[in-house]
Parts: structure tokens; sequence; C-alpha cells
């Protein structure tokens, strides 16, 4: 069953943006299609949800981004995670992992 | 990030704004065009491949509304979007919106006015450097028959204490003199102090170019310097600094120019420090004080106005200490027979003690005014908001922010404030020019008020205040609304609701009792200005010109000659057609005491104590008690005949005071130091102060027993005596053509000037009160027209089940009585309270005035029933079925 993008929580959306730009900069589409087929179509992160994120993580501070051109020789805008992006990226990591560990343990509860 | 820089990246965001949505745009077409290609890739025909892409991508409006929201620019593109919105409902509602920009420009633009006077004059410092530590010292001579009892202190006095003070840095002492500057273009009469030689360091002065007055200057024999002022450098010396060192002559001697003072000091004026002070209005030069063994020594004339500065920390009860002991121990090494007590007051609070209070009232009255506006204003918004609770339950009902609404709102009275606010500060820069022409001469520092940065701040941020005053709380309603409610009801309430009736209640009861506080004040201050007005001044002649002249000393050497020219004078003017009559007297009543010395009856020594008084001495023609109309009670008023004996006319009062209850024509009595002289007469009392006080003793002789070279003449005419000026100058040139006329005025001027301050203080609280009257029964009236306007329906019902006219005036005037009397009551209740603070500005009228008070509600209640009675008359000829249908 796919996530649909209201289903993906905010804070979690922005955790998927920075791990996806951590791998390489790309752009939006990238970005998308690249959440899509590492969670292998059980997320897809829609339009109206993708840029906004983008945008507010670059007025954050947390991601960078230039205008560049793609392999067909097409103008795209291009994200790359900034320093402090990286940091963000690594902060929020743990926090998901303490948080699935903690929803585990009470699923887990016999 | 600090916010200023915060807005700062935000604006360039803005300016930036439309590079950021075609980038934006840009991006969006990109990812359609990379999905599309997808849907090609898995096989999808290319035109259904963009419409699917298309319809993936979602609403694009919408995309970059939520794209948008994260810009950097979003609160100012909020603000610009509320602004553009704002103007385009203004635009709508033109008349709204004249209104409020008015009635707050009406109100900004008087306090503004207002406030920078007071600001000026009473609330800043002096623009003197160590302005805060800066005390006067003067002498109290308390005596009953001593009309203005504080005086300046005399030179002895003054040395004594400024050789004894040791918690001052210093102390100083100003004394006038007159000079006739020559060696520079005309002989140029200029105005000149005497000063120590401390006095600009204890100011905190420094020169602008040269130096001014040292320690040293001042020994006696040290030769003469003199440091001039920024205006005599540029009219006189065409502003060039080959002026230092160079000698001028000051009345024959030679003095040298040491410096120019800075172009922006401001020299205290003689009225600014007291009553008594014979200093001038302008200052062009300051001379060494340089005080000679005589004036050195004796008790003489108490002509110096005494400065301190204290030492920091010290205080000015500690300073008057510590001079009270001086004192006291120099009165009794000097052997001075007239104990006399100190009054040590902060320059500060000498400059603007006597006006301090009147003005601080009218900026408590004209911000009682700007309160019934924004009270008014109020009522209007609430009024309107209503009106467009529609129009808000729309947006609500689409999506609309209540946050964005509230702000929308806000900002939609906040500019009509700043607008109203700007609009005001023009007004003001006129109404100030109108209010310093208004204001009596002796208004302290007036030449110093203008409309500055600091009055500019104060009147935006008094308009950002009243726009959130008014504007909080329709704001705040907006943000409550209901849109559910409010669209089934189709915007019109069938009955008000307890809560706005409630609103509506509080709003009048504001107003009435503000207005009721308003009205009060300036019926207190008409009332005393009419018994002012109507006190006996001791005369009776209004229509009467007087001319000071002086003859040059020079020219009139001897007591004969001086006579002569009187006695042509008076009979030349005489002469003159319209001219019923001519005096001369050494001084005028009302402007203040003059020749002041002792009385003494015959037959006592000057040790005794109650031998007499200090009088007045006034050296008259036998005809200025008919010209002036001076009652003469006992005896007769001074005759020609006279010459060659030594006759007197006294005052009722001088009289009393050297023969209590005895008759005194034929007594005799010694004038100064002077011999007898036998009183023949016995005139009626002259106020000479001003027209609040009982006058001074006065003690008349005729004119040729002192034959005093400057004098005044009196001229009474049948017509305007103003008109007669040009024909009495001329005919007083060909008396003489070497005797300068110093200067004209009417006695009605003289009369005017003394009670110019209480003219000023009427005429301004007078038109805060009227206008706050004006502005509370339109508010009432719009409050009345709004809530029937609303009500028509319920009214039309009852009318259709058969209520009269009567019973709708009734079922009106019940509803606004109750917060009338509310307001009466708190406004007449606080005016009896807040009386306490204008009892010592009133003359003969309590603040609790029964009269006052009473004509005030009276006022009041007629102008609140007729402000209601129109909407009501309107809504009993609304036609039930009409009003049913409208519903």
């Amino acid at each position: 069953m796919a996530a649909s993008s209201s289903d993906v929580l905010q804070g979690t959306l922005d955790l998927l943006v920075l791990k996806a730009l951590s791998l390489a900069p790309m752009h939006g589409w990238g970005i998308s299609q690249r959440i899509q087929q590492l969670s292998k179509d059980a997320l897809q992160i829609g339009q109206g949800s993708l840029y906004p994120a983008l945008y507010r993580l670059e007025k954050k501070g947390l991601v960078a981004s230039e205008w560049g051109t793609t392999e067909n020789n097409r103008e795209a805008k291009y994200y790359r995670l900034s320093p402090a992006g990286q940091r963000a990226l690594a902060a929020e990591v743990r926090d998901w992992r303490r948080f699935v560990g903690a929803v585990d343990l009470v699923l887990v509860a016999e | 990030m600090h916010i200023l820089e915060r807005w700062a990246f935000r604006l360039r965001a803005l300016l930036g704004a439309n590079r950021a949505e075609r980038e934006m745009d840009r991006e969006m077409q990109f990812h359609v065009e990379m999905e599309a290609a997808q849907y090609v890739r898995d096989g999808v025909a290319p035109g259904e491949a963009r419409r699917r892409a298309l319809v993936a991508f979602g609403g694009r409006q919408r995309f970059r509304e939520e794209t948008r929201d994260e810009f950097p620019s979003r609160p100012v593109e909020d603000l610009l979007q509320d602004v553009r919105h704002a103007v385009r409902v203004f635009r709508r509602m033109p008349a709204f919106t004249t209104t409020v920009v008015l009635t707050l420009a009406l109100g900004i633009g008087a306090t503004t006015v207002i406030f920078s006077v007071t600001d000026h004059v009473v609330l800043r410092s002096l623009p003197y450097a160590n302005a805060d530590r800066l005390a006067t010292v003067e002498v109290l001579v308390d005596r009953p028959d001593n009309p203005t009892p504080i005086w300046p202190a005399n030179a002895a006095h003054f040395l004594a204490w400024s050789n004894g003070c040791t918690v001052c840095v210093g102390m100083a002492a100003i004394h006038g003199a007159g000079f006739t500057l020559t060696g520079a273009g005309d002989p140029t009469r200029i105005a000149a102090l005497r000063v120590s030689d401390t006095f600009f360091s204890l100011l905190g002065v420094r020169a602008q170019i040269g130096r001014l007055l040292v320690p040293g200057d001042d020994q006696p024999g040290a030769a003469s310097r003199v440091a001039i002022t920024d205006a005599l450098w540029r009219q006189q010396f065409g502003a060039r600094t080959d002026i230092l060192g160079r000698t001028i002559t000051l009345n024959d001697a030679p003095s040298t120019v040491v410096g120019v003072l800075p172009p922006d000091f401001h020299m205290l004026r003689g009225r600014e420090l007291g009553s008594m002070s014979k200093l001038p209005d302008r200052t062009d030069a300051f001379v060494p004080l340089a005080l000679n063994e005589h004036q050195r020594t004796t008790h003489g004339e108490y002509d110096y106005h005494v400065i301190a500065l204290l030492k920091p920390g010290v205080s000015v009860p500690t300073f008057h200490a510590q001079l009270d002991a001086i004192d006291v121990a120099a009165a009794a090494r000097l052997n001075d027979d007239s104990p006399s007590r100190l009054v040590v007051t902060s320059l500060q609070a000498r400059v603007s003690g006597a006006v301090a209070r009147p003005l601080l009232l009218l900026l408590a009255a004209v911000g009682a005014m700007l309160l019934i506006m924004c009270v008014n204003l109020a009522n209007l918004l609430l009024a309107r908001s209503a009106a467009r609770q529609r129009e808000s339950a729309v947006r609500v009902a689409l999506g609309a922010a209540r946050g964005r609404l509230v702000r929308q709102a806000l900002t939609e009275t906040l500019l009509l404030a700043l607008i109203g606010g700007l609009v005001g500060i023009v007004l003001s820069s006129w109404g100030l020019k109108a209010l310093v022409a208004l204001a009596p001469a002796d208004l302290p520092r007036l030449d110093e008020v203008r409309l500055d940065g600091r009055v500019l701040v104060v009147a935006v941020g008094l308009s950002v205040l009243a726009g959130l005053s008014f504007g909080l709380v329709p704001a705040f309603k907006l943000g409550r609304i209901a849109p559910g409610d409010v669209l089934k009801e189709g915007g019109r309430a069938m009955t008000e609701s307890r809560q706005g009736t409630r609103v509506r209640s509080l709003l009048i009861a504001a107003q009435v009792g503000l207005s009721a506080l308003l009205l009060v004040a300036g019926g207190l201050f008409l009332k005393s200005f009419m018994r002012v007005m109507n006190v006996d001044k001791g005369f009776t002649a209004d229509r009467v010109l007087a001319l000071d002249f002086s003859m040059p000393v020079g020219a009139y050497p001897r007591p004969e000659s001086r006579n002569q020219f009187y006695a042509s004078a008076l009979e030349k003017l005489a002469a003159l057609p319209g001219v019923v009559g001519v005096a001369t007297t050494s001084a005028l009543p009302l402007e203040g005491e003059n020749w002041i010395d002792g009385l003494r009856r015959d037959g006592t020594s000057e040790r005794d104590g109650d031998a007499g008084g200090q009088a007045n001495f006034r050296f008259v023609s036998p005809s200025f008690f008919g010209v002036l109309g001076v009652p003469i009670r006992k005896g007769r008023a001074l005759a020609d005949t006279d010459r060659g004996r030594r006759t007197i006319v006294l005052s009722e009062r001088a009289a009393q005071s050297l023969w209590p209850n005895e008759n005194p024509i034929g007594k005799h009595v010694h004038a100064g130091s002077d011999s007898l002289y036998e009183v023949v007469g016995i005139a009626a009392d002259v106020r000479t102060t001003g027209l609040e006080r009982a006058g001074s003793l006065i003690a008349y002789m005729p004119y040729w027993d002192r034959s005093l070279p400057s004098s005044t003449i009196l001229l009474r005419t049948r017509n305007d005596p103003a008109a007669i000026t040009t024909s009495a100058r001329q005919a007083l040139r060909d008396v003489a053509p070497s005797v300068p006329i110093s200067r004209v005025r009417t006695i009605a001027q003289v009369i005017s000037g003394v009670v110019a301050q209480r003219r000023f203080e009427l005429v301004l609280i007078g038109l805060f009160a009227l206008t706050a009257l004006l502005t509370a029964s339109i508010g009432i009236y719009g409050i009345i027209s709004h809530s029937l306007g609303r009500r028509s329906n319920e009214i039309g019902i009852r009318i259709a089940l058969g209520a009269r006219a009567l019973d709708v005036h009734t079922l009106v005037l019940r509803e606004v009585l109750w917060p009338v009397a509310l307001g009466l009551v708190l406004g007449v209740g606080a005016s009896v309270i807040a009386g306490r603070a204008v009892a010592g500005l009133l003359f003969e009228v309590q603040p609790t005035d029964a009269g006052v008070l009473v004509s005030v509600a009276l006022v009041l209640g007629a102008v609140a029933t007729l402000a209601c009675v129109i909407p009501s008359r309107r809504a009993t000829r609304i036609d039930p079925v009409d009003a049913l249908r409208a519903g």
C-alpha cells in the first residue's frame, strides 16, 4: 500500500529530503523519484508537499540551491545539503531511531 | 537575527520576489515535463502523458500559494497586500475614510501643538550643559504693603553668599544695563548684561570664536572686555572673524571684544526670572559685572539676579540651608534692618514654574478631547465592522485564517490612524504658528517652540496608539466571527444583542463624562475671566493712548528745561482734534511696581516700626486723575497752584496705613527721605501688578517736583485712541524733535496684556471643550441612528402593534438616559476631584461652583437629548410594512 503525501508527517518529509540529498545533489523531481525508489514505491512524495518543504529547508539554511543542467541538457534547480543540513540530518536520524525504537517497544509488549 | 536585519532580509527577498516566482514556475514546469517523460517511457501517448503529469502535480495555484508561504518575503507581501486592500476599501467608502482621517487629524494636530509647547516650555531641560544643577536665589521682602514680595538680590547679599557657599561650584550675578554702541555704523542702542566673570562657565557655555568672560575679567579696574551674541556679530560686524581683539565703544568707553557666543545660545529673558526683573527680553552683549566699592557694601538696589551651580549630588534644600546660615551672619555683620528670607528655586522651575500648571492642564484637556474622538471612532468602526460582518463571514467560510482577518482589520485602522496623524502634523505646523501668535508674550521659552524630531515621534506614536485604541476591539470581534450564524441571519439581527447595548451605553457614558470634565473646566475658566475683567481697576477710562518718551539728559540738563518740555508738550497735545484730555504720569497702572520708597507719618522717626509703609511713587500732572478716571475720594487732586508747595495725594490704602480711621487731609507725611509733604487728597486704589491682586500703596506727587527725564504722556480721546498715534507723534516732534518716543500703546492693550495668559488658557480650554461637546453630540447621534437603523424592524413591529411617536421617543430616550446620567455623574464628580488641581488657576471662583456645574449638566443633557431626538423622529416615520419586508 502506498502512503499518500499527506500521510507523510512533515518532520518525516524533511528527514527524507535531507537523507536523499545527502546521497547526491539533485533536483526536485529527482528527489521525489529517489525517495520512491529507495522505499520500493512505498512512499510517494506529492509535489504539493515537496517544494514547500524544499523552500522551507532552504530558508532554514539546511539546503542550498543553484541552477544547473541535466544530462539531457535541460535547466533544473539543483539542491544540495549544507553543512548545517548535514548536522541536522544526523540529529534527525538519531531522533527517528529513538522514536521508532520507542514505538516498537510499545508494540512488542504483550 | 536582529529584528531589523530580519526585515531587511525580507525586503531584499521582496525585491527579488518576482525572480523567485519566475524560478518557481520554471521549476514546476521542469517537474511536470520530467513526469510526462516518465509516462511516455511507460508507453503513454505524449498528449495524454502531459495531462496525467499535470493531474499528478495537483492544483498549480495551490502549489504556488503554499510554496510562496515559505518565501522569506511573505510577511512584507502580506503587509503590502493588506495595505493595498485597505486602500481599495478606503476608496470605496470615501465618507467614512474622510470622517476618520479628519477627526484624527484634528485631535492629533491639536494634541501635537499643545504637546510641543508644553514640552519646550515645561518638560525640556533648559539649553545649558549644567541645566539640572542650576538654581536661582531671590529674596522675599514680605510686607503686607508689598504686592510683589519676591525680589532679585542686592550686590552685598550676592557677595556674602558666593564667598561663603561651599556646596556650590560657584555663583554668578546678572545685572541689566543699556549701552549705546558707537564706532560700528550708526550709534545703536544695544541691550547688554553685566555678569560675573564665572557666569558662562557655570552655565557650561563655550565661545563660538575667541573666548567668553573668564575669572579675573570683572576685577574693578581691569581692562573692559565684552562678549557679543551671534546675532549682534552678524548684524553689526558682518560675522567677520577679525572682530576678536577689536575695540568697540560702549557708552563712550572702549571695550575689547574677546569672543562671540554660539548661535544657539539662549539667554534667559528678564520676565523668565521674575516680575521684578529689569533684564531685557533680548541680549546683545555681556560685559563683566565689576562691582565698585559702593555697590559691594550698600544694601541698596535689589536688582541683581543670582544664579548658582550646585555641586553634583547637592540638593536645592541643602543649598538653601547653607545660604540661610550665611545670610543670618551677614545680616548681623551688615546691620541689616530688613530681615529677609531667601527664595531658592531650581532654575528650571523658576523659568517654567508659573506656567507649568496651566500648560499641563491644557495638555490634559486636549488629551481628553482626543480620547473623546477615539471613543467616537471606536464606535464608528464597530458599526462598520457590524456592517461588514457578512463579508468577513464569507472570507472565513472560504478559508481565510482568522489571524489574517484580524491583521487585515488592524492594518486598515492603523493605516487610517497614520494618515490622520500625518495630516494632523501638517495641521499642527499651522496651529503652532497661530498658538505662538496668541500666546502671552511672557510665556517663557516661547522662542524655542517648534515641531522637532521629539515632538514628531510623539505625534506618530500617538497616532498609532489612537489607531490601536479604536481598532483593537472591532478587529478582535472579527476574529471571533462565526460564519454559519452570520450567514444564516442574513447579516441582520431582528433585535440587538444585550452585549451590543452594553457597549453602546458605555461609549455614550464615556463621551458624556469626558465632555462634562472639559466643559466644567471651560466654564470655570470663563467665569474666572469674567470676574477678572470686572474687578474694580481703580480707573475707569478706556479710550486712552499712552506714549513713553525720554528726554536726552544732555539736551535737557536742568529741571527747569525739563518742566518746560512737560508744560509745552501737554499744551500742544491738548490742542489736537479728538483729544479730550492730556496728562502725564511716571508709571501706568497694571504695568508693575515702580519707584518704591517709604512713607512715614509726620512726627515719627525711621526706627518706628509702624510709622507707615512702602509705596510706589508716581509723578503726575494735576490732570492725571481726570484723564485716567481715578476717583478722588477725599480732598482734591493736585493743582497747578501747588507749585512751590510740597503737596501729595495718597491712595486710600496708603492713607489707611498711615492714619487708620483718621481724616488724613491736611496732615503731613515724610515721602522717602525727603521733607514733609502735605496730603491734599485721597485717590481710589489703582491696581498696579495685575487685575487679580490689590495694588501697591501709591503716593502721587506733581511731576515738577522731580522733573523726570523719562515719563509717559496720556491722551484721552473721543474715539479710537490708536487712530491718533500719528498726529500725537507729530505734535511731540514739533515741540521737541530731539525727544524720542520709545513706546506707544492704548490702555486697552495694557489691560489686554495683563489678562493675556488667562485669555490664552480660556480660548484653548474653551476650544477643546466645544470641540469635545460637538464630537460627543455627533457621537451620540451616530450611535443612536445606527442602533435605530438596525432595529427598524423591531420598531416597525411596535408601530404596527399601535405604538405612537411619543412611545418611540420614550423608548429611545430611556435607553440613552442612563448612560448620559452615568456619564454626567462621573464627569462632574471627576471634575470636582480634579478641580483641586486647577483651583490655583481660578480667580474668585471655586472649582465646585454650583452655577458652572449645573449649567454644564443642563447643556450636556440638552445636547444629548437633541442628538437622540433627531434620529428617533426619523424612526417614528418608519413604515411598518416596509420595515418588516426588508427584514
